[in-house]
């Protein structure tokens, strides 16, 4: 508890230098890679309560992070055009306003979830793979299709949406706000873990048949974890579509998917800080070794399969057992 | 007399040919010990799996208080109040026993959709699992996740967590094996005590522990329950002698 919490520290301390560098080196660029990693992270720390506090291998986080994004996009174009969303049976108009967005966001997200985890749930292990992500897959091809909303290309929306007074188009306020937005969810989710909720999904993880033989029904914790887990990366994906000012279907891939879990993998599965300190190295990755390869990925994947092999843990397992040694030399 | 509070009548699981619960008719009346003993591979782990509710009958019927419970779910039976400790434990090891038996205590407490509030700071909850792993012998470990508790220790766990859910029917499938004598000895001590407040069903090996503690006693036989009665009655069972206890006549 103690290491997770400096670890998580650590890695909020790092994003928060990378934004300072960029605002005081005047460098907007890294700001835009920082606030990036700030939302990549929340992305990452919503799968982490399913796949890491809750076990559930989700390859479909995907179809939140899209449908965040989408939720922002399509209430942006629309306020934008002063088109309503729809006449019947009532009037609903679009809206530029930023926290309503999100809330519709997280709503759609978890909605979604709702019979995506009640049928995934039903199944395990690679079951629960194969269905979760066929749900995003079908959700990735119905975007593609349908025309309304800019279908293959994507949709832009050239101003990022209004929160208060604060200058959403200056690269230094936009980063704050997925900072500080992300800080508050961590926050909320050390609460959530340490709650009766959290030994409950525990216990769900770890032995669901002794949850049940104590009366507590492991699939309706585990939906519970799950829908959690979906609006808060529907969440990061309203902040990505702001921070681009556009989405596409690449937001609802498989390869979105996958690289969400990354996050979280190489972070540390089931470690608050986890996906925050994967989302920041992944970055870090993709400009580093992109300068020099466009096989970069491949590099990647094998820096994971060596993390993996590692015994897992990913870079908080890393610092976990670079703390035990100089604690050991220390006597 | 007073209905008991378990009742099983017929009930069969067979696994593929192997038939591991045969016709069963075996009930635990309130305030007793009934053991059920029989030779490894017997079918009393089967029996309390199909009891609890892990795993569904072939046929045959199951009332608990009353109640026909055999289409139930494990949670619905266990909200009825029926517990169980496992032959193999059962546990999560990256939980302290504490965190186990406060987990217990929260379905009648509230339950566990609680989000914001920390368990550490549920003090009544967290006195309440403290007396039960000090009836077992365990408080000084409390706070130890499982990973690091000793084989023994994790048996005692287990019996703390069943009497956290304040049972009205106890489910206990070798409780005693691997905790010693005298884990054995307080454990023998506490079902003794617990006897009048719940009825217990105690699968065990040691026989001078059965023969001390039991107040009926089966014996299952190939799937099949060979004879019931009491201590004396069971000692000098022809049956018994020969399916059993290794006898010839
Ligand atoms: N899931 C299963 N699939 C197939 N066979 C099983 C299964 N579970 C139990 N059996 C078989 O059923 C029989 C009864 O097993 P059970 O575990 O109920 O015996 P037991 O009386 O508890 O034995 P022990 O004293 O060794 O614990 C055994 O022959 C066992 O191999
Ligand atoms: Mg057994």
């Amino acid at each position: 508890m103690r290491r997770d919490l400096i670890f998580t520290l650590a890695a909020m301390a790092a994003l928060l230098a990378a934004g300072l560098y960029g605002y005081f080196g005047d460098e907007p660029f890294y700001l835009t890679l920082a606030a990036k990693a700030a939302i990549f992270g929340l992305a990452g720390a919503g799968l982490n309560i399913a796949l890491g506090y809750g076990g559930l291998v989700s390859l479909g986080h995907a179809a939140f992070f899209g449908i965040g994004g989408y939720a922002a996009g399509i209430l942006a174009s629309h306020a934008r055009n002063y088109e309503p969303l729809m006449t019947w049976p009532v009037e609903l108009a679009g809206t530029t306003s930023a926290p309503v967005i999100w809330i519709v966001a997280m709503l759609a997200a978890g909605l979604f979830s709702l019979p995506m985890g009640l049928l995934s749930l039903r199944t395990g292990g690679v079951y629960f793979i194969m269905i979760t992500l066929a749900f995003a897959q079908m959700l990735y091809y119905f975007a593609v299709s349908w025309p309304a909303y800019g279908g293959e290309d994507g949709l832009s929306f050239y101003v990022r949406n209004e929160l208060g007074g604060l200058q959403t188009m200056n690269p230094w306020i936009w980063f704050l706000v997925c900072y500080a937005i992300l800080a508050v969810v961590l926050v909320l989710i050390a609460i959530l873990t340490r709650s009766r909720f959290g030994l409950a999904l525990t216990m769900a993880r770890e032995n669901p048949l002794r949850l049940a033989n104590l009366g507590i029904g492991p699939k309706r914790v585990l939906l519970t974890a799950f829908v959690i887990s979906a609006i808060l990366t529907g969440l990061a994906g309203a902040l990505y579509a702001d921070l681009n000012r556009f989405v596409s279907p690449a937001m609802l891939s498989w390869h979105m998917s996958g690289e969400i879990m990354v996050f979280v993998i190489l972070g540390g599965v089931g470690r608050l800080g986890g996906p925050v300190a994967g989302a920041c190295v992944f970055i870090l990755l993709e400009q580093v070794l992109g300068g020099f390869t466009e096989y970069w990925q491949f590099l990647l994947g094998l820096a994971l399969i060596i993390i993996v092999l590692m015994g897992s843990g990913g870079l908080a397992g890393l610092f976990d057992r670079s703390g035990a040694k100089k604690g050991a030399a220390h006597g | 007399m007073a209905e008991p509070l378990l009742v099983t009548s017929g009930l069969s699981r067979g696994f593929g040919a192997l038939k591991a619960c045969d016709d069963v008719n075996l009930d635990i009346r309130a305030g007793e010990i009934h053991a059920l003993i029989g030779p490894n591979g017997a079918g009393k782990s089967t029996f309390v799996k199909l009891v609890s509710g892990e795993i569904g009958p072939d046929t045959g019927s199951i009332h608990l208080l009353g109640k026909s419970v055999e289409t139930l779910p494990m949670t619905a039976r266990a909200g009825l109040g029926m517990a169980r400790s496992f032959q193999v434990s059962a546990l999560a090891p990256s939980m302290s026993g504490l965190e186990h038996v406060v987990l217990a205590l929260l379905p009648h407490e509230g339950g566990v959709f609680h989000f914001l509030r920390p368990v550490a700071r549920e003090r009544e909850l967290r006195d309440r699992a403290g007396e039960m792993l000090a009836r077992v012998g365990m408080l000084d470990r409390a706070e130890i996740p499982v990973a690091g508790l000793s084989h023994g220790e994790r048996r005692q766990l287990e019996i703390a967590i069943a009497l956290a859910l304040e049972p009205r029917v106890l489910l206990l499938d070798e409780p005693m094996a691997g905790m010693g004598p005298e884990g054995s000895a307080r454990l023998a001590a506490l079902l003794n005590e617990l006897r009048g407040d719940m009825g217990i069903l105690l699968i065990e090996h040691d026989m001078d522990t059965v023969f001390a503690l039991a107040d009926r006693i089966s014996v299952m036989v190939g799937g099949r329950i060979v004879a019931t009665g009491n201590a004396d009655e069971i000692r000098s069972d022809e049956t018994v002698k020969t399916a059993y206890l290794g006898e010839t006549p």
